[in-house]
């Protein structure tokens, strides 16, 4: 797996012209994953990033949760997509040429989860030092505080460092697919 | 070999053998001298101490040790296997359960364990030693007594042992000697022939055989049982001689052929043949046959893909050879699901010490009937319905069966009966566990529900909608309330379990006579026999087995019902389900599904034809997203969901009930 | 104690265990033993505290090697435990017939 993880980064990095990093050699924990949503920058650290692959059509699950997209077929296995847009409270982007799903594996409770996140352009590996990440601010930022890891300092501008395991809670999702299930119940 | 990735396989295996060491315990209920028996329960002991020892697990080896010694004790006679016996290796069976514990995790055998298993080892010595001396002489007396019996039968054994067995520690003499323990051995010839010049011979090979006249009252398997150990290493022809019993030749010809009057030549094949069978199987890493499995799911949807493009090249040479594939990919698949059936025999035969433990503990007598333990279903599907079925089965026994005083008063024998029943019907597999004891009480039970809200007053339901009550969440805690009332987790669990299996619970029970609750499970939860359909932009898979049949849609005017060929037939609008935003198609379906009993319809846009798909599992994301019970992959790689009927039945039927009662209420 | 296997007053000795465990050293020993003293007729065996079949074969194993050379090896003074397995394997006749009725007991 974690071949895999080189790999897709080395492609990524690849098709956007950067050099990868020698795997092993830099600090892995530095390296993070830059892309745009809704036009702004954010990141997030490679070490849970899969891979990335091109946005295909997917299949919607209905009576979910609208930022939960539907399922993909990612070589034999269902894995669900999450609109990242939506979930921070924004609107869906449209889809377009350089809309990627970003590929992330987490654990939540013991159990792993491998997840699709629709992000409308992957950017770059960067390697982002500890010394150049802030903590993030008490307000501010028009998205949740538990979802921020770190603010970090990118040519001399603040690019939000995404707290993965928060943004992609499996248990918090989970209850309000529930929830919302629920209503949808009541609704018929 | 790497040890460290054995030791899982031997975790398993000792496991499997403890459960047949319990069984043989419970069934031979004391008292008992069937060497079979005996030996069965001897040899899985000795087969767990022997590869404990390769693994250098020497607190197992110790315990278990002294087990075999004791059963050598019963094993050549010198010590009864009393009731007493009986219940302490039980427990110790329990203690070798423990003892594995930390080998599987990892973690560290706690004392308390080690003082529970001296004390263990000081009821087996008293049982089997100190007793001992006066029992040897009744003992072997008895033992004696049938080798003079007129059913004595003579065999001619003729034995070759593999080069092995001497290193893996096995001593052909041992096997003769435990032969005289019951049977007298009239000849013996040691076969040497084999053996090769001085300077050649390897003295750590066997060479030799032995080739023997028996007289004994045990039939032909007693003598197989005896070289059991190293049945897979030895050449072993065991033919009857003429004189024999007529009752013993039956038991020749049922068991394992007539051996009497065929000439010699026969009789080896007849013997090989048998041997082959034996050795015929081989354990294999659950692992990989799931990886197996996973695989040929794959294939499966790559055929269909290939099958899709091959239709749509219109290139009749391309369809035929996809078309002989997908024929060959669906029966590697089979073939493939077969390698993973077991018997529920394994896990039923289980439930007897359940049975014995509870109905000791509540102090009924209770007696556990078996029907049905041939029936196969997917290893995956077994070990993940044991719970389920232990939770019914004590529930049967704590509150299905009565006291002895109560149904002594209704007439009914003092000694109670659970039964435990599996058969095939129409892809699925049927479990029931059924008592003949006090049986619900619908008017209890309904009441409840009233008070919960779960029904209402002037309500019409049907029995089986009524009992279904039971399996609500939080119900069954009431205990004063109904006869089924759980212990610790309720009904609702089970249910839920069962579920989550793509199974559905069933309960029938009449007051005074008993209850029989009815689990419904599909044969395999890797792959399925699907039916496509298309709501909106989206397509729904239907287990194919649900399906009845398919209608064109034609609503009676103003209602949710067809008048399908005279009858009615309530549906389900899936569009409405699933608030579906594109307009309906113009020509609209409905495909009529069954399920345990209820029959619907279900409105779709689309029919897209029956294709065969592999089950994979949702994100727990979508744990609670009823009417979906799965997903699959179609040909063209997309994903379609799997639409789960009962739900789906179910949930309509409690809407029906709503508005009927809303219905009534507004008419008041 | 030196070799398990000795010679002495007109007799091959054997001491100690004949087993799966120990034949691969007492076989060389033996058929030396049993070549340097071709004149050697008797195997005593009253030292052997367990045999095994791997021990069977090869007392069967010696007998043949002498065999060929012309002779017949007998086995004299058995100890119990060779005693019981020749007794078991029906082979009480290998025993020197002076020696039979003691090894029996």
């Amino acid at each position: 797996m974690a071949q895999r993880v080189k790999q897709a980064t080395t492609s990524v990095a690849g098709n956007l012209g950067l050099v990868a990093p020698e795997p092993g050699t830099a600090e892995q924990t530095h390296q993070h994953l830059t892309f745009v949503l809704g036009g702004e920058v954010f990141a997030m650290g490679i070490l849970t990033i899969k891979e990335i692959i091109e946005y295909a059509d997917l299949t919607e699950v209905p009576l979910t949760p609208e930022y939960l997209r539907g399922v993909i077929n990612l070589r034999g296995a269902v894995v669900p997509v999450i609109d990242l847009s939506i979930r921070f409270g924004k609107p869906a982007s449209p889809v377009t040429k350089r809309t990627c799903i970003v590929i992330i594996e987490i654990e939540a409770s013991g159990e792993r989860h491998v997840l699709g996140v629709v992000v409308d352009a992957v950017n770059a590996v960067l390697d982002i030092p500890a010394a150049d990440i802030e903590p993030p601010p008490a307000f501010g930022t028009r998205i949740r505080a538990d979802f921020i890891q770190g603010m970090g300092k990118v040519n001399g501008k603040f690019v939000i460092l995404l707290d993965v395991n928060h943004v992609l809670a499996v248990e918090e999702m989970h209850v309000l697919t529930g929830a919302q299930d629920a209503a949808a119940g009541e609704a018929a | 070999m790497n040890l460290d990735e054995a030791l899982p396989g031997f975790v398993a295996e000792s496991a499997d053998l403890l459960r047949e060491m319990e069984a043989a315990l419970l069934n031979c209920g004391g008292g008992t001298t069937d060497p079979e028996i005996i030996n069965l329960i001897f040899r899985s002991a000795h087969t767990i101490k022997g590869s404990a020892g390769l693994f250098g697990l020497d607190g197992i080896v110790e315990f278990v040790h002294v087990m075999e010694t004791a059963l050598d004790m019963v094993r050549l006679g010198k010590a009864p296997m009393s009731e007493e016996l009986v219940s302490v290796l039980l427990r110790c069976k329990d203690h070798v359960d423990a003892l594995l514990v930390p080998v599987a995790t990892g973690g560290k055998v706690d004392q308390g364990l080690e003082s529970s298993g001296a004390e263990l080892h000081a009821e087996l010595r008293r049982l089997t030693e100190i007793d001992g001396d006066e029992k040897v002489a009744t003992k072997s007396a008895s033992a004696a007594a049938p080798r003079a019996a007129a059913a004595d039968n003579d065999w001619h054994v003729n034995v070759r042992f593999g080069a092995g067995v001497l290193t893996s520690g096995m001593d052909p003499l041992g096997f003769v000697r435990y032969l005289q323990t019951f049977c007298e051995i009239r000849q013996l010839t040691v076969l040497d022939d084999a053996l090769p010049a001085p300077e050649e011979m390897n003295p750590e090979v066997c060479y030799l055989g032995f080739d023997m006249e028996l007289r004994t009252a045990s039939d032909k398997q007693a003598i197989e049982a005896a070289f059991e150990f190293i049945r897979e290493d030895c050449t072993l022809v065991i033919t009857q001689l003429a004189k024999a019993a007529p009752a013993s030749v039956a038991t020749a010809v049922t068991r394992g052929g007539s051996q009497t009057t065929e000439e010699p030549g026969k009789r080896q094949a007849a013997s090989a043949s048998e041997g082959a069978a034996a050795a015929a199987f081989v354990r294999v890493d659950a692992a990989k046959l799931d990886y197996l499995i996973t695989r040929i799911g794959e294939l499966i949807i790559a055929a269909a893909g290939a099958n899709m493009l091959a239709r749509r090249s219109g290139n009749g040479e391309l369809e035929e050879s996809t078309s002989t594939l997908s024929s060959l990919v669906e029966q590697v698949r089979e073939s493939a699901l077969q390698l993973r059936m077991v018997k529920i025999g394994g896990t039923f035969s289980r439930f007897q010490r359940t049975v014995r433990d509870v109905s000791r503990e509540l102090g009924k007598e209770i007696q556990l009937v078996v029907r049905g333990e041939d029936t196969e279903l997917d290893k995956t599907v077994v070990e993940r319905i044991a719970d389920p079925l232990t939770h019914l089965v004590r529930n049967a026994i704590d509150h299905g069966i009565e006291s002895a005083e109560v149904r002594a008063a209704a007439g009914k024998p003092a000694v109670g009966t659970v039964t435990l029943n599996a058969y095939h019907d129409s892809g699925s597999i049927v479990i029931e566990v059924s008592d003949d004891g006090g049986g619900l009480k619908r008017e209890k039970i309904l009441a409840k529900a009233i008070e919960r809200g779960l029904a209402e007053e002037d309500q019409s339901l049907t029995d089986s909608e009524v009992f279904g009550f039971i399996f609500e969440a939080g119900f069954s805690t009431a205990a004063s309330v109904t006869n089924l009332s759980g212990r610790g987790v309720g009904m609702d669990v089970v249910k839920r379990n069962i579920t989550a299996l793509r199974g559905s619970v069933g309960i029938k029970s009449e007051e005074g006579k008993g209850t029989t609750v009815t689990v419904r499970l599909p044969l395999t939860l890797a792959i399925i026999n699907g039916f496509q359909v298309a709501v909106g932009r989206s397509s729904f898979v239907l287990p194919l087995e649900t399906i009845e049949e398919c209608v064109e849609f034609a609503a009676e005017e103003g209602h949710d019902f067809a008048n399908l060929r005279g009858k009615v037939l309530p549906f389900i609008r899936l569009r409405d389900v699933f608030a579906t935003r594109e307009a309906p198609a113009r020509r609209q379906s409905i495909v009529v599904v069954k399920h345990a009993g209820e029959r619907a319809g279900l409105v779709v846009d689309a029919l897209l034809g029956e294709f065969q798909t592999v089950i994979k599992p949702l994100s727990k994301l979508f744990r609670n997203v009823d009417c979906i019970s799965g997903s699959s992959i179609l040909g063209t790689g997309e994903v379609a969901l799997i639409l789960d009927v009962p739900t789906l039945i179910q949930q309509a039927m409690a809407r029906g009930r709503h508005n009927a009662a809303t219905a009534a209420r507004a008419g008041v | 104690m030196g070799s398990p296997v000795q010679y002495k007053k007109r007799a091959v000795h054997v001491d100690g265990e004949m087993t799966v465990y120990t034949c691969g050293q007492l076989k060389p020993l033996l058929l030396e033993q049993l070549t340097k003293h071709a004149n050697a007729r008797d195997l005593d065996l009253s030292r052997v505290v367990e045999i095994d079949t791997a021990g069977l074969q090869l007392l069967l194993m010696a007998r043949r090697h002498a065999g060929a050379g012309g002779r017949e090896l007998r086995i004299t003074n058995p100890s119990r435990a060779v005693a019981e397995v020749l007794e078991l394997c029906r082979l009480g006749a290998l025993i020197a017939p002076s020696q039979a009725a003691a090894g029996a007991q």
